[in-house]
């Protein structure tokens, strides 16, 4: 998993951070330990003992050194390596250094803390599986120390008591490094996110203020530019309201492309498209949309060819009950609806298209007063 | 031809007020520029023009403190690429007399200028759209609408691109009337957003 060495996201450095205080934390009660065990005359190997000691001193101070300059270091699998074998060595160690009979006994031990820390450090930085598998090994090593320890009284209880404790160590390091997944993504989510936005809104604040201008400046003298900027700008917003706004694509975006789709051909400088959709909680489903969302190109596609609009205003609401009403209007020619029955694209394109998800549709025109086109999901 | 309308341009781009002030004709006069929206705010209140094109997205404050700071001076038409930006939105209820998308043909631009000069709302189909949602929400989180019945259904009709006459003849009430509903709507829009603002402060013990 390599990606894991260079991805270091903002939350594990704190926790990177809180971690450092554990292990100060853990060196100070195991110094504590070793002090008043060796009062009580229970240590056996008092400068394995101490030795233990030391190397979690040098892992505070290196940890702590490693935060304030270069925190990656903490998410390199050299310094993991060292972590689990600390972690495991002292669970070993631990046995050895005491008076036989110190294992299983009711009183403090070297390495009760430390392997909860590799546990959750190899969490931080690999996931789940490899420090769920780290935990696991904490039960063996301390059943070798036992054996160091020279405990041979085995029982159903003891054996009980080291699955245990791999499992639990097993569990904090999945359930940390599952945790530690999940915040990865999230902040990478929102990292992403923003990088987006500003890209979108550079765009949206330059590029597409540039093409607008060029596209007006350009409408009567070079109708070809104009129109070339007029794609520029309709597939440029497309990408940045299409990247800005969730991928699976809303009611508003599906108007939007097909209305764009039907105008493509067409010489903006002469026609302006409005549209504005209402779009709430209440979601229609996916065809109740496409219909829709076809029907009104169907539309704008008709009062382009045939009406000589000036302007066409697309509306789109949603009801609480996630009833559709759509609404295109154009100021054209308009014609006399009683007059022409079929034939017209009319009929199929939208009527036909509404009627099949159980809408249904009406159209008010008359000659010289424009058309508009309403549709009703239900 | 009487006197031109006294206008102040305000627009980070350079090449964009150029644009505009090269294509506004005789019946306006540009009586100031800014390039960003501390600027546009002293020259202003330098000029007191009889109408203000503001841009929406400039360095310190843009379209919006522009609005927030001069729509008691005159009426302030908010400049746009986008009209589904609630940005805009924003600067509306703040009391921008409406706005124009950019990429618009002069002819309309430009009488939808002299319109708001003469206090008309420049109200388009898409911004009442983007209003009767905005209501829509107040209502739900206030559970009451504060739009009369007929104002729903005038704003509805402007989303649907009704002019005031048609509204009027489609509703049985003068044009003037179906105006003066608009201009009551983007009262409320202002007062219930103002009062939103409130409710917060209040419920989070702020001053």
């Amino acid at each position: 998993m390599p990606e894991h060495t260079t991805t270091v996201f903002p939350t594990a450095i704190t926790v990177a951070r809180a971690l450092v205080v554990a292990r100060w934390l853990t060196l100070l009660w195991m110094i504590g330990v070793v002090v008043v065990s060796s009062e009580r005359e229970a240590i056996e190997h008092p400068l394995a003992a101490w030795m233990c000691v030391a190397g979690v001193a040098a892992v505070s101070g290196w940890t702590t050194w490693a935060v304030r300059t270069e925190p990656a270091r903490l998410f390199r699998t050299g310094f993991l390596v060292v972590e689990a074998a600390l972690a495991i060595g002292l669970s070993i160690v631990d046995g050895w250094v005491f008076e036989p009979g110190h294992v299983f006994e009711v009183s403090q031990s070297l390495a009760t803390q430390y392997p909860l820390i590799a546990v959750v450090s190899i969490g931080l930085a690999r996931g789940p599986i490899v420090a769920g598998a780290v935990g696991l090994t904490i039960g063996p090593a301390e059943w070798l120390g036992a054996v160091l320890n020279e405990f041979d009284a085995w029982s159903a209880r003891h054996v009980i008591s080291i699955v245990a404790t791999s499992l639990f160590y097993a569990a904090v390091g999945a359930v940390f490094g599952w945790q530690a997944q999940l915040l990865r993504r999230a902040e990478a989510d929102i990292a992403d996110r923003r990088a987006r936005d500003d890209v979108a809104r550079m765009l949206h604040d330059t590029v597409l203020q540039t093409l607008a201008l060029v596209e007006r400046r350009t409408a009567d003298s070079d109708p070809d530019l104009a129109r070339t900027a007029r794609d520029a700008d309709r597939e440029l917003r497309r990408f940045i309201f299409g990247v800005a706004t969730r991928s699976d694509e809303s009611l508003e975006q599906k108007v939007r492309t097909a209305v764009d789709r039907a105008a493509k051909h067409h010489d903006p400088a002469h026609v302006t498209i409005s549209v504005g959709v209402l779009d709430n909680d209440h979601h229609a489903p996916a065809t109740v949309q496409d219909a829709v969302a076809g029907a009104i190109g169907e539309a704008v596609a008709n009062a382009l060819e045939h009406a000589g609009a000036a302007h066409i205003v697309v509306f789109v609401d949603v009801d609480d009950d996630g009833t559709v009403f759509a609404s295109i209007r154009d100021d054209g020619s308009g014609f006399d609806v009683d007059a022409r029955r079929s034939g017209h694209g009319v009929d199929d394109s939208i009527v036909g298209r509404i009627r099949d998800v159980g809408g249904r549709s009406e159209i008010v025109s008359s000659p010289g007063a424009g058309t508009e086109v309403r549709v009703w999901s239900t | 031809m009487t006197t031109p309308i006294r206008i102040v341009l305000a627009d980070d781009h350079e090449l964009m007020r150029a644009g505009v002030r090269g294509e506004l004709g005789p019946d306006f006069e540009v009586v100031g520029e800014a390039d960003d929206a501390e600027g546009a705010i002293d020259v202003i209140r330098a000029r007191q023009p009889d109408l203000v094109v503001s841009d929406l997205h400039m360095p310190r404050g843009g379209g919006l403190a522009v609005v927030e700071a001069c729509a008691t001076i005159c009426p302030i038409v908010i400049l746009t690429v986008s009209e589904a930006e609630r940005d805009l939105l924003d600067a509306v209820a703040a009391g921008a007399a409406g706005y124009l998308v950019k990429s618009a043909p002069i002819d309309e631009i430009r009488s939808a200028l002299i319109a708001a000069a003469a206090g008309e709302p420049v109200f388009s189909p898409s911004l009442a759209a983007l209003v009767l949602g905005e209501f829509r929400r107040l209502a739900k989180s206030a559970d009451t609408n504060p739009l009369t019945e007929r104002e729903r259904q005038v704003l509805q009709l402007v989303a649907r691109g009704h002019t005031y006459k048609e509204i009027g003849a489609e509703l049985d009430i003068s044009p003037k009337t179906a105006e003066n509903h608009v201009r009551n709507i983007l009262g409320k829009l202002h007062l219930s957003r103002r009062s939103d603002l409130v409710r917060y402060a209040v419920e989070h013990g702020l001053d």
